[in-house]
Order: structure tokens, then sequence, then C-alpha cells
């Protein structure tokens, strides 16, 4: 196998990976999605070494990004926490709700009325999941109700 | 260079299309533009020469493109989660194909199976209604889909002209494979090389856990009340117009959520 073709094909995916999960990170608004995002830029990362790993017949790529789990794994707490706490202050997770945050004297960010919308779409088009049906009582066969008489 | 500004340029009109336009028509325009710079840009590598490694991993890497651009586009955020899982999966098959068998593993039970609940819980607790108004709108997508396949085109730039300027097959012949990362021992072999190069890094790095787990719930712990008790401070602030005029509009949509959650 050409080994240094494959490194390049490692390094191709990571890199889309990391700049799709950037695109993740700009452009939406919730806050538990560009957390997610963050973490998809640590996957591309993580295959890029893997790919270098296998290359160089070393184990140190592949140590690295044992502790680069590891670190992710610790920030996934804190930011987890810190989710929480802003939802349970504001009600929402909407990045945009902490733009007071800010330095003070930096202009305030773009927002709703000054921001391209994206095309509405229709109630009718758009298809939100549905739960089955709840409520009714399950028919059970009189067997059933021999062995078990009170639940 | 040429070559790969076009790919760059159809792979952000892939991800512009994927995020500006949530309907069955736009996501096709966008795995036409994506398929148009895919194929441009394996047109620029050499093969990899042996047809299962190629087969499979052209499954994986396709399967963990695919997941993350829907995890990224998609409107509804506990399907974002759910695609994030799938792109959690191809990268795991990925690094088996690299011979990290362990870090596989790794993934899946940290990542898929730990990370990515827990988030999947608090999205459930936040947004019990599923969908919000924040999540309909998207944050300048052509400029943001320009700038992150600008970057990562560029990096696979340097990867490839790094291949054609020969140094790669150098150091790739140089190597010794009758043993290392692709022979059996793999994982007897990673921890010999953790518990005794590493060793103390490996005692940081649990010690780093076990802080997070602390300052996680001392940050959380504080406050009274249930975990997710109603909102506090959302009327008053609403209320009091102490916001300028450009913090209006997310306080009313806070306002309209803390009415829907009342209701």
């Amino acid at each position: 196998m050409n080994e240094s073709s494959i490194l390049v094909h490692y390094l191709a995916v990571g890199a889309l990976l990391v700049g799709v999960g950037l695109v993740g990170f700009l452009a939406r608004r919730n806050v538990i999605l560009m957390f997610l995002s963050v973490e998809m830029m640590l996957q591309g990362v993580a295959v890029s070494l893997a790919g270098w790993s296998r290359f160089h017949n070393d184990f140190s790529g592949q140590i690295f990004v044992l502790f680069t789990i590891a670190v992710a794994a610790a920030e996934a707490a804190i930011a987890l926490a810190l989710v929480v706490m802003l939802f349970r202050d504001s009600g929402t997770l909407d990045v945009l709700a902490w733009t007071q945050l800010r330095e003070p004297g930096l202009p305030a960010p773009k927002l709703e009325p000054d921001m391209p919308r994206p095309p509405e779409v229709s109630e009718s088009q758009q298809v939100w999941p549905r739960l089955a049906p709840a409520g009714r009582k399950p028919v059970r066969p009189a067997e059933a109700e021999d062995y078990r008489p009170t639940v | 260079m040429g070559d790969l500004a076009l790919v760059a340029l159809s792979l952000a009109l892939a991800l512009w299309m994927a995020l500006a336009f949530p309907t069955v028509r736009g996501r096709l325009g966008a795995a036409i533009f994506a398929l148009v710079g895919l194929a441009l840009l394996l047109a620029r590598f050499v093969p990899i020469g042996h047809w299962g490694f190629s087969l499979l991993f052209y499954i994986f890497a396709a399967l963990t493109l695919l997941a993350a651009v829907c995890a990224v586009s998609f409107r509804h955020p506990i399907y974002c989660a759910v695609w994030f899982g799938v792109m959690f999966l191809g990268t795991s098959g990925l690094l088996l194909l690299a011979g990290a068998q362990f870090l596989a593993a790794a993934t899946l039970i940290v990542y898929a199976g730990a990370i990515l609940v827990i988030f999947l819980f608090v999205l459930m607790l936040a947004q019990p209604e599923g969908r919000a108004a924040y999540d309909l709108a998207i944050n300048r997508p052509l400029v943001v889909a320009l700038l992150g396949m600008a970057l990562a085109s560029l990096v696979v730039g340097v990867a490839v002209a790094l291949m054609g300027s020969g140094d790669l097959a150098e150091l790739s012949a140089a190597g010794d494979r009758t043993q290392g990362v692709l022979q059996p021992g793999h994982v007897a072999a990673i921890a010999r090389t953790l518990f005794s190069r590493h060793v103390i890094a490996l005692e940081v790095v649990g010690v780093i856990l076990l802080v997070a787990l602390v300052g996680a719930a001392m940050i959380v712990g504080r406050a009274e009340g249930f975990l997710l008790g109603p909102p506090r401070q959302t009327v008053s602030r609403a209320q009091s117009g102490q916001t300028s005029p450009q913090v209006e509009a997310p306080s009313s949509a806070i306002a309209q959520v803390a009415g829907e959650s009342a209701s």
C-alpha cells in the first residue's frame, strides 16, 4: 500500500472535519450545537494525528489523541455546567442572549433585524418529529391478567 | 492552485446551500456541489493501491463527512445531535483503519456513549418543545462556508504539495513495518508506551479529570431549587428596559420561551 497516499487521505478528511466544525461553530446559535461543533474540530485533529501515527509507525500520535480525549471529557463537564447555569439564568440556549457580556465600548453585534434570514419554510413543508399517541390502555389477554393480578 | 480554489468554492457552495435552504431541493443542490468538489479533490490524489482498504476508507470518510454536514445544517437540534453521533461512528471507523484500535473504542465510549448522551439530556431538558426560533436563523451562511472551506482547502493543498515534493515517500520507505502500530498486540504495546514514557502525564490527566468533575459540581450545585428551575431574571430584564434596542430581539425570544414553558 502507498503509505504517503494514505496519509494525505487522512489529512484531507481531518481538514474537512475541522472546516465543517468551524462553519458549525460560527453559523449556529444554539450553545450546545456550538459546543458539539468544537468537538467535531477535535475529531478532525484526532483523525489527522492517527494518520501521522500510522505513517511514522509510532505510537506518540495515538497517545496524544488519548490525552486529547481525556481533556475533552473534562472540558465537556465544565461546558455542560456552564450551559446549565446560563440556561437557568436566561431560560434560553440562544448564544445571542449573552451579548451584553462583551467588553465595554465595543459595538453591539448585528442581531435579528439586520441578519439575513433563511427563506421561511411553511408549516406544511416542515417535517417535525411526532410522538405516537399515548394514553390508551393496552388490551391484555386473560391469562396475563391471571398471571399477574396486580401491577 | 486554481484547481484547489475551485474545490474550495464548490465545497463552500455545497455547505452554503445545505445551511441556507433547509428543503429537499436545497439539499439536492448541496449534494451535487459536494460531489463535484470531492471529485475535483480526489483527482489530485494518488490512489491508495489496495482495493479493500480503499473501499473501507472511502465508506467511512463519506459517512463522516455526510454526517458532519447534516449535523451542522439540520434545523432540529435533536437531529443535529444524532448526526453528531453518526459522525463519531465514522471517525471511529477511520481510526480503526489507521491502526488505532484502542482509540476507536475510546472514541465510541467517551464521545458517542458519554458526552453526546449527556448533551442530549440537557438539550431535551432545556428545549422540551424541540424547535426554537434561534435554531432556524443561520448566521451569514455564505461567508462562514467560504471561510471554513478555504481553511480546509489550504490544509489539503499543503498536504498534496508535500506529497508531490517526494519527501514523504522517502520517509515512508525508511520506516520498518515489521513491528509497531499495525502489528498484533496493539493494546499491550500502547499501554507499555503509556505507562513508561508518559506515566506522569497520565497521572496529571487523571487529576485534571477529577478537578473538572469537582468544578462542574460546584458550578451547578451552588443554586437552590431544582436543577432546571423556572428562569428567574427573565421577566425583570425584559420589563425593566435596561437592555439596548439590539438586545431586545433575543430577550423577546426569551420571554416567548418562558411564556411557552409557563403555559
